[in-house]
């Protein structure tokens, strides 16, 4: 039980929306007072781990001496290098820590495990031993790695232009308009390269168009298999106070998304169905499609099929279900390449009515880099979503997959909040 | 460098939905996480269920009884909507209905029906069905041209040495019946008289088998009528047709009716090796004491690849009229009573005028009617394979002085297949197991065995894609590896270390032979391009469950055929279906018949002997069609197994499945854990 309500308060220290935050705006701080051996008194104030003071030895002696431990405790799973190979915690050598790098931090975490993932408890260890094995992570990696990945709230503008914005904005306007940096890590940890996502904005007075542009060295703009996985970005906007959970908003705060997905743009060129990304598949037939079933086949007619036999614009879409339901992600003649959806907490993310879909998007991809524009009216109806105007200000946070690591859902590459102006 | 169209442009610009005009989605507002304060008294929107509900939808439903060759007669449901079948459903009903005292069945029997019955809509309704006669169009040319002799040049001109590679013409049912008339005339007229008798000397048939016709044309004609229990409902009708041509007889050689002779009934049933072989010498009784009750409540069951066999006996004092009428619970059902019900294994041993339909009443150990003598088998014993043995081929193994063969000089090394058939060798197991099969040291030395399952597809196996896709591990609808016939493909059992041995991953393609002094086909060529169509090709499935000598493929896969193969070769998805008939085949190259044969073993041949009469209990000699003639016959065959390529996608490397730590022979760590029981923890 003790241990138990420990590390309840460590965790919260690093619940998963505050991954490497500043310190300067810590969601718990890692509190050095009780030390370790004091049992909690109430669950209403929960001990804090602290290290012990540090013995008298030489870094490198601490460290060679962590590395041996390192070697019998920690190698099966976290790797003879440390970088998480064969299973996949935190690769040490890229020196993202997952509740911050600093000596207490990792001792607290190195001692009590975290629950709810693999990661044991150390209480076997002696105080000073789990100081050496911390000694000897942190040699394994720069202390600025885990600066550079750090979540900073930064201010954005999205700048008036005097002219009416054109259809297609020109590279060289964009040019002009400032670009910011934005950090983002993993919602659900995997290994990743830093994406240098940088953020644009523009709007004319009618509408708003922000540039989102990252680094992708593969193009994903397929969805249809199984195996297949799609880039995309979204933005979320939120207007108001107080900010509601980053993640998805919450009954009391809805959050919006402009969101972009490479698939959809890709199926206004050309619609990918299942027999287009299967071209050698054959099914004998489906009951209700136009034509009847086995329509025209039988006694040596199935020999002679066509290219497209069984297209999904040729199926009744009473049996195409998501279609039937209203999804529009289901529906074959959708057109559009960006969406606008709304949310009020997990699991309610739901795309605006047909009617009510006003964001346009378009991604290009080059240099093994994305750049995609989002595009909406500023006012809308109130069931199209948020209705923005000039001289409001807004937080906003960003969010991008990457289909090459089977991003999807909320496997995905996010910030935390920052703030959106809108120039007036 | 953005790609907005005008009419997006104008959407966004423009002043906002209302311009769009789209009406079609109903407007709700984002539903959302509400805070609940009692569930009870809250119920989510869930309208989205109406389109389950409307695909489920039908507008009449009617019950059948679904009759197939495996004769379990199931009553299934089928549902309609839009005059299309959409479903076919088990009604769960066999315990509703009575038989003629009041007896009903328990719900034990549900579920009934298997996925073949499932799924006959979609075979009805699928590519692969006939819809009307057809001809093939060298045959039709030979009948046009008055069914001159075939010649070897004739044979050639008429494509009767390349029918697979011919043509098919639709006909008229009227022509069909006219075609199939003037063919059955032509065989009577050919064959009859001296000149008929003259003309099968000269093909081969021995003069018994000509003096046995007769002189009449008509006795060449041969009938199946089909299996027992289903020619009752209907084959045996060819049965009658074979007796009708007697009329043609009369016409042809104008004899009167006491001297005119039908065509002969050809029962070939168990020539399949369909049933389990009981034997009538012993019980009288083919085989019919199997109940179900026993094998629910046994522990272990071994079924090598025969059907279990049912109460194949005579249904009694039912009328249509009764039944229609509902006398029995639903109108049209009825349990049928064979005798007892349910079955009373031995009921008849203590209530008919004989325990068993033997000469001697009893079952019998004993057999003295001289041909039994004359085979060796006048005690029970053992003869190994004619073929699949290690050691001389159909040797009887016994020690017992009172079996005393007549092997009629045919000497141990003779190995024609007849030679093999008929030979009648005693030796004990001292002496036999010192023997030899050529045939295996040449390094056949797999066991090849060809069952059926019961459930899944009785007697044919892929008549829509979705068995094609159950039928292996191999199903794919999406046939990533074009290398696939269909959107299935035959496997082969190999035990894991059997195939390593010969450097086989588990989903590797192979090459199956049996012995080339017949097959694939008697006169084989490697360079004969028939023989790349009938060397067997199939995938490995790795199967601990097989022993090291033993490999299995199931029977009755669609075979590959010259179009077949070249549709698959040429094809761009590369699909094995024939061009121009749409016929499917389940194999890229060869099938079952490249590897196997009947071995028609004199002693199996039971019509001169008696017998339990099949529709009766009653007591007869001689000839019976379907379950007494020919009494089963061995199917198992030596084989080699040689890698043809690569199981990986598109040919390279191992097929992916068997990479993942979950197949067998090839478990991973957790996979171990799991086989051993060790991923739960008893509390």
């Amino acid at each position: 039980m003790f241990s138990r309500l420990i590390v309840c308060s460590v965790v919260f220290g690093v619940s998963l929306f505050s991954v490497g935050c500043s310190k300067s705006k810590p969601t718990a701080p890692p509190v050095a007072t009780p030390p370790v051996t004091t049992p909690p008194k109430t669950a209403a104030t929960p001990p804090v781990v602290t290290a012990p003071t540090e013995r008298p030895a030489s870094p490198e002696v601490q460290i060679a001496a962590g590395k041996e431990l390192y070697t019998t405790y920690c190698l099966s799973c976290h790797g003879e290098s440390g970088d998480g190979t064969p299973t996949s915690p935190r690769d040490y050598t890229q020196g993202i820590f997952k509740g911050g790098r600093e000596t207490e931090q990792l001792y607290a975490r190195t001692l009590l495990g975290m629950p709810g993932s693999p990661m044991p408890s150390s209480t076997n260890l002696k105080p000073e031993e789990i100081a050496d094995l911390v000694h000897y992570l942190q040699s394994l990696s720069d202390p600025s790695a885990q600066a550079k990945v750090e979540h900073k709230r930064t201010r954005l503008v999205a700048k008036k232009s005097g002219k009416t914005l054109p259809e297609a904005i020109p590279d060289a306007q964009w040019e002009s308009v400032p670009a910011t940096s934005i950090v983002v890590s993993p919602l659900w940890w995997r290994n990743f390269d830093d994406p240098d996502l940088k953020i644009q904005a523009l709007h004319d007075g009618q509408s708003l168009a922000i540039r989102v542009s990252w680094i992708d060295a593969t193009k994903n703009e397929h969805s249809v298999k199984p195996q297949d996985f799609r880039d995309m970005t979204a933005v979320q906007f939120f207007k108001g106070g107080p900010e509601p959970f980053l993640g998805m908003g919450s009954t009391k705060g809805t959050v919006d998304f402009w969101a972009w997905a490479a698939d959809w743009q890709a199926d206004r060129k050309q619609y990918a169905d299942v027999d287009t990304r299967y071209p050698n598949m054959a099914v004998d037939e489906y009951l209700f499609e136009e034509g009847g079933p086995g329509g025209g086949s039988g006694n040596g007619e199935g020999g002679k099929e066509g290219d497209r036999k069984h297209p999904t614009a040729k199926q009744s879409k009473d049996y195409l279900s998501g279609w039937a339901a209203g999804n529009l992600l289901s529906d074959p003649t959708r057109s559009f390449t960006a969406s606008g959806m709304q949310a009020k907490g997990f699991g309610t993310l739901t795309m605006l009515p047909r009617p009510s879909q006003l964001v346009l998007g378009n991604g290009e991809w080059s240099d093994s880099r994305w750049t995609v524009v989002l595009r909406r009216p500023l006012a809308v109806a109130a069931d199209a979503g948020l209705s923005l105007a000039p001289g409001e200000k807004l937080s906003v946070a960003f969010a991008i997959w990457d289909g090459e690591a089977r991003d999807r859902d909320g496997q995905k590459l996010i910030s935390i909040w920052h703030d959106l102006e809108v120039e007036k | 460098m953005q790609d907005f169209n005008r009419r997006d442009f104008l959407k966004v610009t423009g002043t906002a939905a209302a311009v769009l005009g789209i009406t079609e989605f109903p407007t709700r507002l984002l539903a959302g996480v509400d805070e609940i304060d009692n569930p009870l008294a809250m119920y989510p929107n869930r309208d989205w269920e109406k389109v389950y509900r409307d695909q489920y939808r039908y507008d009449s439903t009617f019950r059948y009884v679904c009759s197939p060759n495996d004769t379990h007669a199931c009553r299934l449901q089928a549902f309609v909507r839009n005059g299309i079948v959409m479903r076919i459903e088990q009604p769960y009903d066999v315990a509703n209905y009575a038989d003629l005292f009041g007896n009903k069945a328990t719900c034990n029997w549900h579920p009934r029906g298997c996925s073949k019955g499932y799924t006959m809509h979609r075979r009805m309704y699928g590519p692969y069905r006939l819809r009307y006669p057809m001809i093939r169009v060298g045959w039709k040319q030979w009948a046009d041209d008055g069914f001159p002799e075939l010649t070897p040049e004739g044979r050639t001109k008429y494509k009767f040495d390349a029918r697979g590679k011919d043509r098919f013409v639709r006909a008229s049912w009227d022509n069909a019946f006219k075609y199939i008339a003037k063919g059955l005339e032509a065989i009577a007229r050919r064959y009859s008289g001296p000149q008929g008798a003259e003309l099968l000397k000269q093909q081969g048939y021995e003069p018994e088998m000509i003096s046995e016709m007769g002189g009449a044309g008509t006795r060449t004609l041969k009938f199946r009528g089909g299996m027992g229990l289903l020619g009752v409902i209907s084959k045996y009708g060819m049965y009658r047709v074979s007796q009708t041509m007697a009329l043609l007889d009369a016409k042809v050689r104008g004899v009167d009716e006491k001297t005119a002779r039908g065509g002969r009934n050809w029962s070939n049933y168990t020539w399949h090796g369909d049933q389990a072989p009981g034997h009538p010498f012993v019980h009288g009784l083919q085989t019919s004491d199997v109940d179900f009750n026993d094998l629910r409540f046994s522990k272990l069951m071994v079924q090598w690849g025969k059907n279990l066999v049912e109460n194949k006996m005579t249904a009694r004092g039912y009328t249509y009229k009764d039944i229609m009428d509902g006398k029995y619970g639903e109108p049209g059902a009825a349990l049928l009573l064979f005798r007892t019900y349910p079955r009373h294994p031995f009921w008849e041993q203590i209530t008919e005028s004989q325990p068993f339909y033997t000469p001697t009443g009893r079952l019998q150990a004993y057999n003295d009617e001289p041909e039994v003598i004359e085979y060796g088998e006048n005690f029970i014993v053992h003869r190994e394979g004619p073929e699949g043995t290690p050691y001389l081929p159909n040797v009887i193994v016994s020690s017992n002085p009172f079996i005393r063969p007549d092997d009629y000089g045919i000497a141990p090394e003779a190995m024609h297949w007849d030679e093999r058939t008929v030979r009648n060798i005693k030796l004990p197991w001292a002496d036999a197991k010192l023997t030899k099969n050529p045939l295996w040291e040449k390094g056949y030395k797999f066991f090849c065995i060809t069952p059926k399952t019961r459930h899944r597809v009785h007697s044919q196996w892929s008549v829509c894609d979705w068995h094609q896709q159950w039928d292996s591990n191999f199903g794919d609808p999406y046939r990533m590896d074009k290398r696939s016939p269909g959107v299935g493909e035959h496997q082969l059992h190999m035990n894991p270390q059997a195939a390593r041995d010969l450097g086989i991953n588990d989903g590797d393609y192979v090459y199956v032979d049996a012995n080339p002094a017949d097959r694939p086909y008697v006169g084989w060529m490697p360079d004969d391009p028939f023989y790349k169509v009938a060397r067997r090709m199939l995938r490995v499935k790795y199967n601990p469950a097989y022993p090291y000598n033993a490999v299995m493929m199931k029977h009755a896969p669609y075979i590959a055929t010259e179009k077949s193969v070249a549709a698959h070769e040429s094809r761009p998805d590369g699909r094995a279906v024939s061009a121009d008939t749409g016929y499917q085949s389940n194999f890229r190259y060869g099938s079952q018949q490249s590897v196997t044969r009947n071995w028609h073993m004199p002693m199996h041949q039971t019509d001169t002997l008696f017998h339990k009469a099949k529709v009766s209990m009653s007591f007869i000699f001689g000839g019976e069609a379907d379950n007494h003639a020919i009494n089963t016959v061995p199917k198992e065959t030596l084989v080699r197994v040689v890698k043809a390529e690569d199981g990986g996608l598109g040919g390279s490397g191992i097929w992916e499945p068997a990479t993942r730590g979950m197949t067998p022979d090839a478990e991973n760590d957790f996979m171990k854990k799991y086989l051993a029981g060790e991923c739960v923890k008893p509390s």
